[in-house]
């Protein structure tokens, strides 16, 4: 919003002036963020009215004149300017601009030569004065007009200060949408320098003055009613006749203009005025295109049409409140008015609307409309309906400004919801000490009164005993959102003492220790294991996805809970149900810039049908062009497992029971990438915790990926809770040898290693103690040599020479039986 | 003379003095190969058939000053003789070592670093390396670490924060909803603090990091998915000057400098009253430059006293205790810290972004 200076002072004497860098800052660290300060009509001051005294054609160019001026009642000239106007003659007169001035235009005048002639400054078109966009001539002023007078004094043009606020930083602050409201601020920033707020402006005896204006003895011809429950709280309206509309005072246009709004005429201007002195909008009908003797202010019903002022057709909802005549929709409340009843050129006769709305009733609708006026913005706020009667007689007062001729017609006829009108205010109990330690600033009693009494708070001591107590009434312009508790008021306190007085001071608090939560470290360890043992770079991608990346891996639509109702694309548009297809989307990706590479994820899932749960998971992807890189993964899990000490197995498809869930968590029901062999199981306390796997070449080619592809996804929520209880205790070393046994099997070139161990482990050899695999190669066959190393020991005595030999010899047999001989 | 001539006497090997005995050791030792050799020498001269045995044994019958003479010119060329094969012995031994590893040389310069390998780098995400540097310096100032879903429901998003149904702030925060119109995408961290406050009873201080959802067109510079800190303290007699001394010592802690930060007002509904936090800008130390738009000051974070409803709405007395909040956005540090210029980078999983961070 902006915020004109010169209006501002309207309302309040300020003792001293301010620079452009000190306002905003003022303003920024007491009120609300200002953006930026503009200074606009710094020219007027030095423009002055000058007479074309001579002329004579330029020596050098056709179309230029040189035009002698000056601003003498003599007519003694003051020097000559070059001038290109066609409509310069002599005799007339213009707004002589100086050397050094810079115009709206942003033109600084220089001395310097045109075609060879100096030229002493310049003479002005309108358009060149940022008054018109008129750019034909130079501006001619009425033959009346005081030579050598500033414009700023002839057209009573000011230079102004404007503010850009923030509006974000004024949502809570219904009353700042209006210069009044902001001035008072400024009148409590500067009260040390003695700024004084004009409180008399607006007082009751000026209330009474505008009233006894409008005192007439004809009957309103229209009066309000509020029809059932609706979005109206309070309407008030007064009929004017004898108007005249026509172009408003240039006093008014400026100050429209200034702060951005384009002047209309001056019935329109007033409407945008009030409401940019005081914050409340207000509506202007022309009363002939009324119908009946009522205003009527109702939820339509029905679906219907409204053509609005900005000639755009509206459908409403049945919902929706509108002001109506007795023949139609008249005003989508709070939002627009409607094209037919609006003011014209020919207006005589008018209805000044000024209404409150339900705040949140009018957000609705205008964001349903997606429309959003000057007037939803400030009724969105909550505005204070005991302000609208101020409202309209101020709009009444420059109704009779504007046009002499103008009266009332019958008096100020209302309606409010029950109750609106005649709230009691809102009261605030509290004390001077509670205000100071929310603050942490001891403020003298006599400064906290002033502040609050500066911004209207009414202050009072309600006990004679404790002088510390502090009895507020807040104003109701304050009361509507903004001001509800004590912490409120030390706000009012604190921004206008300056939050930077107060002196920074530790807390004291308890001593307690802290750590990170199981869950935390065991993510950072992870994180951790990743880079330093996995060699993987860390990723994010989208915890949202779309439907056409899960169709593409092969994974279902997602469950329809788990759609957003208002996405921005529909490649982000649901909860990822797995890591899966965002890691093949960015091994897609990065394919293109690397020939092999390892990254991870530490991300939420959102498992379909689970009532909005999330699961923490770790996404692991190693890709190379080449290689399968499927048991570097494996070794880095498991080790991952082990240096997070969770116990985890490793299981085939046909190992696992059937009664453990599968593995539908982590991929859906025959995946398209389920590689037929290359794919583990993790088993963590009896459940599935997560996959190791090779992606088959069907979800490769899905995304274009041209290489080998290994992930691991680990549901880290399934454990990560669990305060670690591992309990290492110290096994003394073995007091006695232990002896190995190496021997070399055949086996088919398709049978796993894991099951020979296994043979050998359950041979029932009591001295076993572990059996590896030592050395492995392939036969020109297709079979392969296995190497096992088998360890006897026992921890009570030396094994004999014969035990060990019928240990070898159980094995040997064991393997033979599993059709797996001694290699010759 | 006499020594000369008595060598002269015995010009064959039997009769060869100690002296060319020790000569003849000499000049064979310059010719060993290998240890085999060395040790042949060794017992061939010092060996218990040796010639300096048969000149010892040979003295049994000569006078006692010959013998001693004699006998003692002998053991110090032994002496001599076997410190010399010792040396030998090692020195023949090193050589031996050298040649076997010559045989297994390896090329050492062929590093990782020298070859094409794809991309070998690990390293954690930069939104993880600023998160857990600011975790750290919480976790030293006694604050606990807390987590929350991202899906919540309106009381945690808004209710609870003091943001009621209809309320202009809903406004501000487009918020992403899930089709049942109760569940959403939380819009910040402050929802930590209700869960926070579920969990714990006064005094407590906590942070909570973690990815926030805005329903918000993505640039450079807005994303619809980025990172909050959220921040919240609760005791007896938390003020506002304790806010600005927590919040002076946290950045200072963060930029590794003396920070100069201002408060002004600032409009959030869970605060009472809430503050934009300004620091004084770090380029020019205040005097006004490009980064601060000639303020002198940068907008920071949002901070504020916790609002007396949202105390109640974590069943905390607010006449009992108070407390202060803020939010830290991590992205727009990790922006600041490197001088990333979008912010789409962050969660776009590209590799030639991430590796950049690497550990190693």
């Amino acid at each position: 919003m902006l915020i004109s200076y010169d209006w501002i002072k309207d309302f309040v004497e300020l003792k001293h002036a301010i620079s452009e860098r000190d306002f905003m800052n003022d303003v920024t660290l007491s009120t609300c963020e200002v953006e930026g300060v503009e200074t606009s009509g710094s020219h007027w001051p030095k423009i002055r009215v000058a007479k074309v005294v001579a002329m004579r054609k330029h020596p050098e160019a056709e179309k230029l004149n040189l035009v002698s001026f000056s601003f003498n009642a003599d007519f003694s000239p003051a020097g000559e300017v070059v001038c290109g106007a066609p409509n310069v003659r002599v005799g007339m007169k213009v707004p002589h601009a100086p050397i050094g001035v810079t115009l709206p235009n942003g033109i600084t005048l220089e001395a310097k030569k045109i075609r060879g002639v100096l030229s002493e400054g310049m003479l002005c078109s309108a358009a060149e004065l940022g008054i018109s966009s008129e750019a034909s001539g130079l501006l001619e002023l009425a033959e009346d007009a005081p030579l050598g007078e500033s414009l700023e004094q002839y057209f009573g043009e000011r230079h102004d200060m404007i503010l850009n606020i923030d509006n974000k930083s004024i949502t809570h602050r219904p009353d700042l949408w209006g210069h009044y409201g902001m001035a008072r601020e400024i009148a409590t920033i500067y009260r040390a320098k003695g700024a004084k707020f004009h409180t008399e402006r607006f007082d009751q005896k000026w209330e009474e003055n505008i009233l006894s204006s409008i005192k007439n003895s004809h009957a309103s011809p229209l009066r309000p009613v509020l029809e059932g429950e609706s979005a109206g709280l309070a309407y008030y309206a007064l009929s004017v006749d004898n108007i005249k509309v026509a172009p408003s005072p240039r006093w008014l246009a400026r100050r429209l203009s200034s702060v951005g709004l384009r002047p209309i005429n001056n019935m329109v201007d007033i409407g945008n005025y009030v409401m940019l002195e005081l914050g409340i909008p207000l509506h202007i009908f022309d009363r002939s295109q009324l119908h009946g003797d009522k205003i009527i202010i109702k939820r339509t019903g029905r679906e219907c049409v409204l053509r609005t002022l900005d000639e755009v057709e509206r459908t409403l909802t049945a919902t929706d409140t509108v002001v109506a005549d007795c023949k139609r929709p008249l005003v989508i409340a709070g939002i627009m008015g409607g094209a037919e009843s609006g003011v014209n050129e020919n207006t005589t006769q008018i209805l000044i609307e000024v209404a409150n709305w339900k705040a949140h009733e009018v957000r609705k609708t205008s964001s349903r409309l997606g429309l959003r006026s000057d007037s939803s913005q400030r009724y969105e706020k909550s505005l204070d309906s005991k302000m609208l009667k101020r409202t309209l007689l101020r709009a009444y007062e420059l109704v009779k400004e504007l046009c002499t001729e103008a009266h009332a017609i019958g008096s100020i006829e209302s309606d409010a919801a029950p109750g609106e009108l005649d709230a009691p205010p809102l009261t605030i109990d509290t004390s001077y000490q509670e205000i100071c330690n929310y603050l942490g600033k001891t403020v003298p009693k006599e400064e906290i009164d002033l502040i609050l009494r500066s911004l209207d708070f009414n202050v009072s001591n309600p006990s004679n005993s404790d002088p510390q107590k502090l009895h507020i009434v807040v104003p109701s312009v304050r009361a509507t959102k903004d001001i509800e508790c004590m912490a409120c008021i030390a706000e009012e306190i604190g921004r206008m003492i300056g939050y930077n007085s107060i002196t920074p001071i530790s807390p004291l608090a308890p001593i307690k220790p802290v750590r990170l939560s199981p869950a935390k470290t065991l993510h950072r360890k992870v994180q951790d294991f990743m880079v330093q043992h996995g060699g993987a770079l860390e990723v994010y991608t989208y915890p949202l996805i779309g439907e056409k990346l899960l169709q593409s891996a092969g994974f279902p639509a997602q469950s329809e809970e788990l759609v957003l109702l208002n996405a921005l694309s529909r490649e982000a548009d649901r909860m990822r149900p797995s890591l899966i297809p965002s890691m093949l989307a960015t091994t897609a990706l990065n394919q293109k810039s690397y020939e092999s590479f390892k990254f991870f994820e530490m991300g939420r899932v959102f498992p379909a049908g689970t009532n909005f749960s999330e699961r923490n998971h770790l996404g692991v992807a190693f890709f190379h062009r080449e290689q399968v890189l499927f048991s570097d993964l494996l070794n880095t899990i498991e080790n991952l497992f082990k240096s997070v000490k969770v116990k985890c197995d490793f299981l085939l498809d046909y190992q696992k029971s059937p009664k453990l869930q599968n593995s539908s968590m982590f991929i859906p029901e025959a995946w398209i990438g389920k590689h037929p062999h290359q794919f583990y199981n993790l088993l963590v306390q009896g459940s599935i915790v997560g996959a190791i796997m090779s992606v088959a070449p069907m979800a490769l080619r899905n995304f274009k990926i041209r290489g080998e592809l290994v992930l691991a996804v680990v549901d880290l929520s399934a454990f990560q809770d669990r305060e670690s209880k591992e309990k290492m205790l110290f096994k003394p070393l073995p007091k006695f040898p232990s002896a190995n046994f190496d021997c070399t099997v055949v086996a088919p070139g398709n049978k796993p290693v894991e099951e020979i161990i296994k043979i050998v482990k359950e041979s029932k050899i009591k001295e076993l103690s572990e059996v590896k695999v030592l050395t492995l190669f392939s036969l020109a066959n297709g079979d392969k040599a296995v190497t096992l190393r088998s360890v006897f020991y026992n921890p009570e005595k030396t094994l004999s020479g014969e035990e060990i030999k019928a240990g070898e010899e159980k094995i040997v047999s064991e393997l033979s039986k599993a059709g797996l001989p001694l290699k010759a | 003379m006499s020594d000369s001539s008595s060598h002269n006497n015995h010009n064959n090997d039997h009769h060869k003095t100690p002296h060319e005995l020790f000569d003849e050791f000499l000049n064979k030792a310059k010719e060993l190969k290998n240890r085999a050799e060395a040790l042949d020498l060794k017992s061939k001269y010092l060996g218990k058939n040796g010639p300096f045995s048969t000149i010892l044994k040979s003295l049994k019958d000569v006078a006692i000053e010959v013998k001693k003479e004699i006998g003692q010119q002998c053991n110090t060329y032994k002496d001599q003789m076997e410190l010399l094969i010792k040396e030998k012995l090692e020195e023949l031994e090193m050589y031996e070592m050298n040649r076997a590893l010559e045989e297994k040389w390896i090329d050492i310069t062929l590093r990782n670093s020298n070859r094409e390998m794809g991309l070998n780098s690990a390293g954690l995400h930069p939104v993880s390396i600023v998160q857990r540097e600011i975790e750290d310096i919480f976790i030293s100032m006694g604050f606990e670490v807390l987590d929350g879903p991202y899906i919540e429901d309106d009381h945690h998003n808004f209710t609870a924060l003091n943001v009621p149904a209809d309320h202009p702030a809903r406004d501000m925060q487009d918020t992403f909803w899930f089709p049942d119109k109760k569940h959403l995408l939380r819009t910040h961290t402050s929802t930590i603090q209700v869960h926070g406050m579920e969990m714990h009873k006064p005094p407590f201080k906590f942070v909570g990091p973690g990815k926030v959802f805005r329903c918000e067109r993505t640039d450079a510079s807005h994303e619809m998915v980025f990172h909050q800190l959220e921040g919240m303290m609760v005791d007896k007699g938390i003020s506002v000057s304790h806010l600005i001394y927590f919040m002076k010592t946290l950045l200072s802690e963060i930029f590794r400098r003396d920070v100069d930060v201002r408060l002004r007002p600032g409009f959030f509904p869970f605060v009472e009253p809430g503050f934009e936090l300004d620091i004084k800008c770090l380029i020019c130390q205040g005097k006004g430059c490009s980064v601060c738009k000639k303020l002198g000051w940068v907008e920071l974070l949002p901070c504020g006293m916790v609002h007396p409803n949202v105390l109640r709405a974590g069943k905390i007395d607010p006449s009992e205790y108070q407390g202060f909040a803020f939010g830290l956005g991590l992205d727009r540090l990790v922006m600041m810290r490197y001088v990333i210029d979008d912010i789409r980078l962050i969660h776009a999983g590209d590799l030639r972004f991430i590796s950049q961070f690497k550990a190693y």
